[in-house]
């Protein structure tokens, strides 16, 4: 099994405010293995920083402003429950006004590696999805070509202020094991693709209201 | 248990309009003769349809279009569905609407407890005007309990009038004769305001 160097996973978190005033919690989970630099102990708020500043600030404006940008968490063992380490850079807010689709319809990244099985390949779900972009059951050709080229984005490697580099991979959480010392089993990204037509988070959705 | 017998079973099958094709939507009923005699089911479903199921039907996108009716009577395990094939009838609200693996949801309450005498209805083909957000807008939710009312009470066609029920699937015995058919009547139908899933009628990914 492909054992990767030492991997920080960064949870991206925001709020969305439900119709009914509840509050859903939305995350998105990263993964980059440490490359290349002088390594441990990494500085993990110039690592979020970095982060969003050449990837999710790209992506975020895709969202509905009802998602609020709350926290950028770190786990340096990412088999470890939460809190992680919660940095000291803040996500974006959404950037697309206008109606949005309900909480639990989401726009699926397909990302892929060279490795088969279903361990090497996953899906984020992206969301609250703006009506703007939306027809029917699918995205619109130009948003999802418009989102297509940002997405890319999160497959670059990026370098932080304590000079280590680091590269996404998709981290398989069933085959790696918890540490010290972690394994960190899984494939570096060799692709995400944005899928046209939309996808369920049934987790996120709403409470059931009558 | 409570034990039932005329009972009929219903199916409006219509179709969603996809990118990737035309989705098959079911919705099944079940009714259960409570006064005067059987009717010819021809005339039953056309009943049906005008005085129950077209009031949802207008409440559903005009991507949905309504294509058949089917009723067989559930004592008899032999009978085959009459089916009786429509115009094509669309829903009455124009587009857009939201994907097809969003639904409004409509619970089905009966006097027994126990799983199997809840049922709900999922309809599929949501207009965006219908709803705001997460939920169901005013006005529609206002629509949506005018259309429990149709679901919750009974109707009568020419020469009987039937009872809206829930039947248990698990419990009753429907493969072979004699059918055990058990069953609760419906006591109320609730709307959800909060939109429901319905993942099986989720369009087929394209990317």
């Amino acid at each position: 099994m492909p054992v990767l160097a030492p991997v920080v996973s960064l949870a991206v978190r925001g709020l969305v405010t439900a119709s009914g005033g509840q509050i859903r919690t939305v995350v998105n989970v990263f993964s980059y293995q440490n490359t290349a630099g002088p390594g441990p102990p990494f500085d993990l708020n110039s690592f979020a920083t970095t982060f969003h500043l050449t990837a999710w600030t790209l992506v975020a404006p895709f969202l509905h402003t009802d998602y609020l940008g709350d926290a950028y968490i770190a786990y340096t063992d990412p088999l470890l429950n939460p809190p992680g380490t919660l940095t000291t850079q803040a996500p974006p807010n959404g950037g697309t006004a206008g109606g949005r689709e309900p909480i639990s319809s989401c726009v699926n990244f397909w990302c892929q590696t060279g490795l088969r099985g279903r361990s090497f390949r996953s899906v984020k779900r992206f969301g609250p999805v703006p009506t703007s972009i939306v027809s029917g059951d699918e995205l619109t050709a130009a948003a999802q070509a418009a989102m297509q080229v940002q997405v890319n984005k999160l497959l670059l490697s990026f370098t932080t202020a304590d000079g280590n580099t680091w590269s996404p991979v998709l981290l398989s959480r069933q085959l790696s094991t918890e540490g010290p010392p972690a394994v960190f089993v899984g494939a570096p990204l060799t692709a995400i693709t944005v899928n046209r037509t939309l996808g369920l988070a049934r987790h996120r959705r709403e409470r059931t209201k009558r | 248990m409570p034990t039932i017998t005329n009972c009929v079973e219903i199916v409006m099958k219509g179709t969603l309009n996809e990118t990737a094709g035309l989705k098959n939507c079911w919705n099944v009923f079940h009714y259960r003769l409570v006064a005067g005699t059987m009717d010819a089911f021809g005339q039953l479903l056309g009943d049906f349809e005008s005085k129950v199921y077209s009031f949802a039907l207008a409440q559903l996108s005009a991507d949905f279009v309504l294509n058949q009716m089917l009723a067989r009577l559930l004592d008899d395990a032999t009978q085959q569905y009459v089916t009786v094939t429509t115009a094509g009838n669309p829903g009455g609200i124009a587009l857009p609407r939201l994907p097809g693996d969003l639904a409004i949801v409509t619970p089905m309450q009966a006097a027994q407890r126990g799983k199997q005498y809840r049922g709900r209805k999922h309809w599929r083909g949501v207009p965006s005007a219908s709803v705001l957000k997460d939920e169901l807008t005013a006005g529609a939710e206002t629509a949506w309990l005018a259309v429990a009312v149709k679901l919750q009470g009974q109707f009568t066609s020419v020469t009987g009038t039937y009872q809206p029920c829930v039947v248990a699937k698990t419990l009753s015995q429907l493969k072979s004769n004699p059918t055990t058919i058990i069953a609760s009547d419906v006591t109320s139908v609730l709307v959800n305001k909060t939109i429901g899933t319905f993942r099986r009628s989720k369009e087929k990914t394209q990317r």
